[in-house]
């Protein structure tokens, strides 16, 4: 049975995840539905412990839920080995993380067919060129992480997410350790790559100057969805926000 | 600052257990040794105490300290005349004097064969029930009588099966073998174990019959009326005894301390082998220690820069680390020195299985639980405190920055400095070559100097050597060869502390394989060039040797000529010149030599015209000035009644291949000196050959042989090829120990690698996670894992072996005069170390691969 159709690439429904017993119970999740379309930037916002993180590595599959189902690229995660889990990130994941998001031991080069050597699967050398044609990073193959600058390091990941030709791309806080122009390279080349190749990407952040390069932003607030915005102005993240703010002020 | 570092054992219990097994296993090598140590000096005192229970002893007076003579293999020393016992026993002082009848002794046990002493003797003695005698056993059943009747010790009739009333066989000294009843089982009164030693008594008359047939002992026992001190008693014997006896009086108690001391001597020498292998071992341990204090520092940077940020001061973060390690150090030591104990104990039963009971308790002493709990506190702190000073000395700010992994301190120095010295042992190495003989202290030198050298120069060869070493993996298994080897160069210091262990083990098991081999091919090359007997006789299998009576009866061998190899003791004087210290004088029958049963190489004279002269080997007589047709003054069986003077031509200058320097005469010029008896107390044979006459059957002469000297039970009938394999097993014997304490350091050094992969998983947490997310499954990541363990592995086999092998090569060149002079590697053996290594390497890594694939995926992620 697949549940996931053309618009949609991961769909969760009734997804709860409760962190600790008792009375120290944190519910991170409290029973969310969504579903996020193909060919979308998603973007999901929230205050710190709204949940937002835990969303997403439920739907990555990098967390299990405590209860619910998730549906990533028509595959039900729930059913899922730790190998099948593994084969699937390799294949129809990619990832784009704050830090940590390269193995500083490799070059540039090396990191981005990294997932494919893992899957013991082919580069395909047109596919890669045009990704660091894009990306600008022709001139650093050869270089290590640690002398490449932040933003430099975050494209070599986006390139590294790309290569694999995933069916989704998760981005948590991708931009967050980022200045603003390094921060608009990488948001303009994640942009790019939904308008001009279809990729479906779905990013963390809490920088309203991300969610307004977003198709949709999906707002969470202890654990639930209290806001879903298409097409998404500036003013409009901010009303959004705003009006969680007042809330909490009232 | 105490309480967050006790803290940070409590909450880091896996890498606190690491660090505390590290210095446990140092500790437990060094404590193991001295209780080791303790344990046998121990025994040895002990046997000392109960044998040797006399007052006053008579020596002969040859300035020499006293040796029990079941510590020496070959009675080099002294002998006094039993004729002065009637001399002594009157004195008012004395209660009573008796002589020393003591020797080597062989036992048949009930099984039919004989009765193994597993390297302890295997001695005869008097036991008789006259109440003033030695009162070091007590008796069950009737002390033996005549020639017929034996006691025996009470472990060794436990090992021989035989108890009062059993009849079975003895050959006591060089006499036939005799069939003889057990009539009564002694014990120690102290209940001191003779270290395996097989003890049979009989009566004094059988005794003096078999080990003094001339009357020339080794010593004469004196005990002290009741109130007489020791002191007097011995001047009183002293002055009875006359100028031409050549004797001297020694009281118990100098002679126990003489005893004790000699043996010390001897067991010296296995004492600083177990040093070096301890010292080797904290050596590792160190390692370790320092490996895992570097990371647990590295790891709490951190947490120490929140230290400092909230207003810790340096001194405290590094007496915060420094403190860690000395509770570290201490519980360590602590289960080490037990550990240390166990590992006796277990060397304990390891020696009673093989038939050498040591002394009861493992030795619990003052020295042997502080000694090795200091040095592993005071290795712990140190270890700690070179990383905790660098902690110290972070900036918080800098600490507080994430992921500042890839910074490394320049190893520019340490290579350079290692490279010197590794070049200047490879050096010495050849200087060593060059210098043959006298190249010992040179090529002790180049061993320091290439371990040392190597060891420092580690870091800096490390990242290369991976990377070819992991070329081949790299090639075959895309991103895992060169993951592993990365992240082994990214840590090139700890990478090389961790190899170091492995390679200096790695450096004992090469040195120790080409020494094997090169030992078997010179016993090969040996028995081809001088050796053209058809049969060999050896003796060894007793202290004795070949006993007299079977070297008489073998003289009746029909369609062969049957000749003995013995050895006496003596000096020689050249004319005008100065006499020699104590040398090996070989007695030899001429008929063997030109048969052509044992080939010399002849510098100067003829071997045909060999007969009533004396051979000298040519680094004698250069030493000493003699040439071909010099006449020599040679002096046999010195300051014993027996010693002889006489003056024999110099008839033949040779040399050969691994017989050490000494001269020869022939058999016939021995035995018209001496007589019958004194020729058989005098000398030791430990060959024969036998040389079939043409024609004959040398199937039926060997059965012949055989029949003959098959009742003596120690003498072995070897063909060339048989003896050749015989002398490499002793060989090989005496390697299986060394081979043991070689494994037990490379075991530690095991650890080590253990050690170093499980603390890197932790520290990778994050990047692990990173890569599980992007798609490396549970199994990827072990099989990095074991790809980096097989590659540290491979780096210290690499390092340790060429190494061993290249030091361990020079040795030939040094030690052709000792009989090891062909030079042979075992390429196989080379090889199966290299796949040892990879073995010790892929062990090593699964723990820690299987710790890293636990690491949930998210976890590891949001790590720190």
């Amino acid at each position: 049975m697949n549940t996931c159709d053309d618009v949609s690439v991961a769909k969760a429904t009734g997804l709860t995840k409760i962190y600790g017993k008792g009375e120290a119970a944190v519910h991170a999740l409290a029973g969310v539905d969504v579903e996020l379309g193909r060919g979308q930037l998603t973007a999901i916002m929230g205050p710190s412990g709204s949940g937002k993180s835990t969303l997403m590595h439920c739907l990555a599959g990098l967390d299990t839920p405590t209860d619910g189902s998730v549906w990533l690229a028509g595959a039900d995660l729930g059913s899922m080995s730790d190998r099948a889990l593994t084969a699937m990130r390799r294949t129809k994941v990619g990832f784009v993380f704050q830090a940590f998001n390269l193995v500083a031991t490799l070059t540039a080069e090396e990191n981005i067919v990294l997932p494919l050597q893992l899957a013991h699967a082919k580069v395909d050398q047109g596919w890669f060129d045009q990704i660091v044609d894009v990306l600008g990073l022709a001139s650093r193959l050869k270089h290590r992480p640690s002398q490449l600058s932040g933003g430099q390091q975050q494209r070599v990941a986006c390139a590294r997410a790309m290569v694999t030709k995933p069916a989704v791309i998760f981005g948590d806080e991708p931009t967050g350790n980022l200045d603003t122009a390094a921060s608009r390279d990488v948001l303009g080349f994640l942009r790019h790559s939904v308008d001009e190749l279809g990729q479906s990407l779905v990013v963390v952040t809490h920088d309203p100057g991300t969610a307004v390069f977003a198709d949709r932003v999906l707002f969470l607030k202890d654990g639930q969805v209290v806001d879903d915005l298409a097409n998404p102005t500036q003013a409009a993240v901010l009303g959004a926000l705003q009006a969680d703010v007042d809330q909490a002020v009232r | 600052m105490l309480r967050a570092a006790w803290r940070d054992v409590r909450f880091h219990p896996v890498r606190f257990a690491m660090s505390v097994l590290a210095v446990a296993l140092g500790v437990a090598f060094v404590s193991g040794t001295f209780a080791l140590r303790a344990m046998l000096s121990s025994t040895f005192d002990g046997i000392v105490d109960s044998t040797l229970d006399g007052d006053a002893y008579v020596l002969p007076d040859d300035g020499s300290t006293y040796m029990p003579p079941w510590m020496s293999e070959v009675n080099t020393d002294g002998m006094v005349a039993d004729s002065l016992v009637p001399l002594i026993t009157p004195l008012d002082e004395v209660a009573v004097a008796f002589a020393d009848y003591t020797g080597p002794v062989l036992l048949v046990g009930a099984d039919g064969t004989r009765v193994s002493s597993g390297g302890a003797p295997s001695m005869g003695l008097v036991v008789d029930d006259a109440a003033s005698r030695d009162q070091w056993f007590e008796i069950t059943g009737v002390a033996p009588r005549g020639e017929g009747q034996i006691a025996l010790e009470h472990l060794t009739a436990q090992k021989a099966g035989l108890g009062i009333g059993d009849t079975t066989t003895v050959v006591v000294a060089g006499q036939a073998p005799r069939e003889v009843v057990v009539t009564a089982i002694v014990s120690s009164t102290n209940g001191t174990p003779f270290a395996g030693a097989v003890v049979v008594g009989m009566d004094e008359e059988t005794a003096r019959a078999a080990y003094a047939p001339t009357g020339a002992v080794g010593t004469i026992v004196v005990r002290g009326a009741p109130g007489t001190s020791q002191g007097d008693l011995a001047r009183a014997v002293a002055a009875v005894l006359p100028p031409e006896a050549n004797a001297t009086v020694k009281t118990g108690d100098t002679l126990r301390a003489e005893a004790r001391e000699s043996i010390n001597a001897e067991l010296g020498f296995v004492s600083m082998f177990l040093m070096v292998f301890a010292v080797i071992a904290l050596f590792v341990g160190g390692f370790i220690i320092a490996n895992t204090f570097a990371m647990v520092v590295r790891q709490r940077l951190r947490e120490t820069a929140v230290l400092r940020a909230v207003g810790a001061s340096r001194r405290q973060v590094f007496a915060s680390f420094v403190a860690q390690a000395a509770i570290v150090g201490l519980l360590g030591s602590v289960v080490g020195v037990g550990a240390g104990f166990g590992l006796v104990a277990i060397i304990r039963q390891v020696f009673a299985a093989i038939g050498m009971a040591l002394s009861g308790a493992v030795p619990v002493t003052v020295s042997g639980l502080v000694v090795p709990v200091t040095v592993g506190v005071v290795v712990s702190m140190v270890a700690a405190a070179l990383p905790a000073r660098r902690a110290s000395r972070t900036a918080p700010v800098e600490a507080m920055r994430p992921d500042s992994q890839d910074t490394q301190r320049s190893t520019w120095l340490r290579g350079t400095l290692g490279s010197v010295m590794t070049l200047a042992g490879v050096g010495c190495l050849v200087g060593a070559h060059r210098a043959g003989d006298s190249g010992g202290p040179l090529l002790g030198a180049a061993a320091g100097l290439i371990l040392v050298g190597l060891v420092v120069a580690a870091p800096a060869l490390a990242p290369t050597v991976v990377r070819v070493l992991a070329a081949p993996v790299a090639a075959v298994s895309k991103p895992f060869g060169t993951l592993a080897s990365r992240n082994l160069a990214r840590n090139r210091r700890r990478t090389a502390s961790t190899a170091a262990a492995l390679m200096i083990g790695m450096a004992l098991v090469g040195a120790t394989t080409v020494l094997a081999s090169s030992a078997r091919a010179s016993v090969d090359d040996l028995i081809g060039t001088q050796i053209d007997a058809d049969l060999l006789l050896d003796g060894n299998a007793s202290a004795s040797g070949i006993p007299a009576a079977a070297v008489d009866a073998l003289a009746d061998v029909d369609d062969a000529e049957v000749a003995m190899v013995s050895i006496a003791f003596g000096t020689i004087q050249p004319a005008g010149g100065s006499a020699s210290d104590l040398i090996q004088v070989g007695v030899m029958n001429p008929t063997l030599i030109t048969r052509g049963a044992f080939v010399p190489t002849i510098i100067s004279g003829d071997l045909a015209s060999f007969d009533e002269g004396i051979a000298v080997s040519e680094p004698v007589a250069k030493r000493m000035g003699i040439a071909f047709g010099d006449q020599v003054t040679v002096t046999l069986a010195r300051n014993t009644p027996l010693e002889t003077t006489t003056v024999l031509p110099v008839q033949l200058v040779y040399t050969t291949k691994g017989t050490s320097e000494d001269v020869v005469v022939a058999e016939q010029t021995m035995r018209s000196l001496f007589g019958p008896d004194a020729y058989a107390q005098v000398v030791t044979t430990w060959q024969g050959y036998v040389i079939v006459d043409p024609g004959a059957d040398p199937a039926a002469v060997r059965a012949q042989v055989v029949d003959i000297v098959a009742p003596y039970m120690v003498v072995s009938v070897m063909d060339a090829e048989e003896f050749a394999s015989y002398l490499s097993n002793q060989v090989q014997d005496l390697l299986k120990i060394i081979y043991a304490l070689i494994a037990l350091s490379l075991v530690i050094a095991v650890l080590g690698v253990i050690n170093t992969l499980a603390l890197s998983v932790l520290e990778r947490t994050s990047e692990i996670g990173m890569m599980r997310a992007v798609g490396m499954g549970r199994g990827q990541l072990g099989w990095t894992m074991v790809v980096e363990g097989v590659l540290v592995a491979s780096l210290g086999a690499v390092l340790g072996v060429s190494a061993g092998v290249g030091i361990a090569s020079v040795i030939p060149s040094i030690a052709e005069s000792v009989g090891l002079g062909v030079l042979s590697i075992s390429w196989p053996s080379v090889v199966s170390l290299f796949a040892g290594a990879v073995v010790v390497g892929v062990l090593a890594a699964l723990w820690p691969a299987a710790r890293a694939a636990r690491v949930p995926v998210l976890q590891a992620l949001v790590y720190e």
